[in-house]
């Protein structure tokens, strides 16, 4: 380790080691699809190959509907995109929850 | 950034910082149904924060068809008191370990580091380890169907990272923790999802009568490991 900060437990235990905690928060806010149906969130330096996306729901599930279900979510070079429905549905059927969208850069 | 402490690693990573707190593990342990195919898990200590907990589980190797179907975190804001795993056969029987992390710290270590924010709240402690994300993977691949019985179906996909998991490596359910949107009906399709041991990936299948999208997104497999568990 040349850069970075080690800390240690109380009997000895190496715990963080910032070379093998290579991950970076690019993005950490919350959406409400209820509110905003197509969320795009641009992110630059966001590379699929190295950066991920979770949607972590934030609001219990009031049902087994559509209206609560896990959305429709994308990532692209520089763009994370959350949307209400399938692109293929053609109905009204979508959700609006509410979500953390988390975005990281994982490993170089 | 005002109060904390900012850390860059050799990679150019920016680490710690109070601007950007960090994804910390608050209590880990076992989880074990018996009779039933529902396993519930309860905090040493409520979690305080607004927002729910992140839950990373280990599905054990001794039951590898075991696939989960659901993640409820009881309690409320604020008063988070655990989480209850569902699987989605009555004959498989949830087993595995967990952690809880959150975005915040607690006090628990006598040595290490500790910083606090602007607003005194505690941002890092040495005893609430910051989460070591090892991998992630947001693509992945329609397998096929199968006929579950005379009614549904099973559709299936596979995260397209192939890797061993490590004996103290998790994934987080919480992207998994609900239904699929279903082509053009309202009600949800449960899902079920697992560590397939024997392919190295994550996997997550759609039971329903109804049909399934083969494309259902991007959702975020995210791999992290908690040292020593």
């Amino acid at each position: 380790m040349t850069y970075g900060v080690r800390t240690w437990s109380a009997n000895g235990v190496l715990e963080m080691d910032t070379d093998s905690y290579t991950y970076q928060v690019l993005h950490n806010a919350l959406y409400n699809l209820a509110v905003t149906p197509v969320v795009t969130v641009s992110i630059p330096g966001f590379d699929p190959a190295n950066c991920t996306a979770v949607v972590l729901p934030t609001v219990a599930a009031a049902n087994q509907y559509c209206s609560s279900a896990l959305p429709y979510m994308t990532v692209s070079p520089g763009v994370v995109q959350v949307r209400n429905k399938n692109p293929a549905e053609t109905d009204w059927f979508s959700t609006s929850i509410q979500f953390r969208l988390l975005v990281m850069r994982f490993k170089n | 950034m005002n109060f904390g402490l900012s850390v860059v690693n050799d990679g150019n990573y920016v680490q710690i910082d109070s601007e950007q707190p960090r994804l910390c593990a608050l209590y880990n342990g076992t989880y074990q149904a018996s009779g039933s195919s529902t396993a519930y898990v309860t905090f040493p200590s409520a979690i305080t924060t607004p927002e729910p907990p992140c839950i990373f589980i280990r599905n054990t190797p001794d039951r590898p068809d075991d696939l989960y179907t659901g993640m409820t975190i009881s309690g409320g804001p604020g008063n988070w008191t655990g989480f209850v795993l569902t699987t989605i056969n009555i004959d498989y029987r949830p087993y595995g370990k967990w952690f809880a992390a959150v975005f915040a710290s607690i006090t628990k270590a006598d040595y290490g580091l500790r910083m606090w924010d602007a607003n005194s709240s505690v941002i890092f402690d040495s005893g609430a380890t910051p989460v070591l994300f090892t991998k992630a993977s947001s693509s992945w691949s329609f397998q096929g169907k199968v006929q579950i019985n005379p009614i549904a179906n099973g559709y299936y996909w596979r995260n397209s990272l192939t890797a061993a998991l490590l004996a103290d490596e998790y994934f987080m359910i919480n992207p998994f923790s609900r239904g699929l949107l279903t082509p053009t009906h309202i009600n949800w399709t449960p899902i079920g999802v697992r560590f397939n041991y024997s392919q190295s990936c994550l996997q997550v299948f759609g039971v329903t009568a109804l049909g399934a999208w083969s494309n259902m997104g991007m959702p975020g497999a995210v791999f992290a490991r908690l040292p020593g568990t």
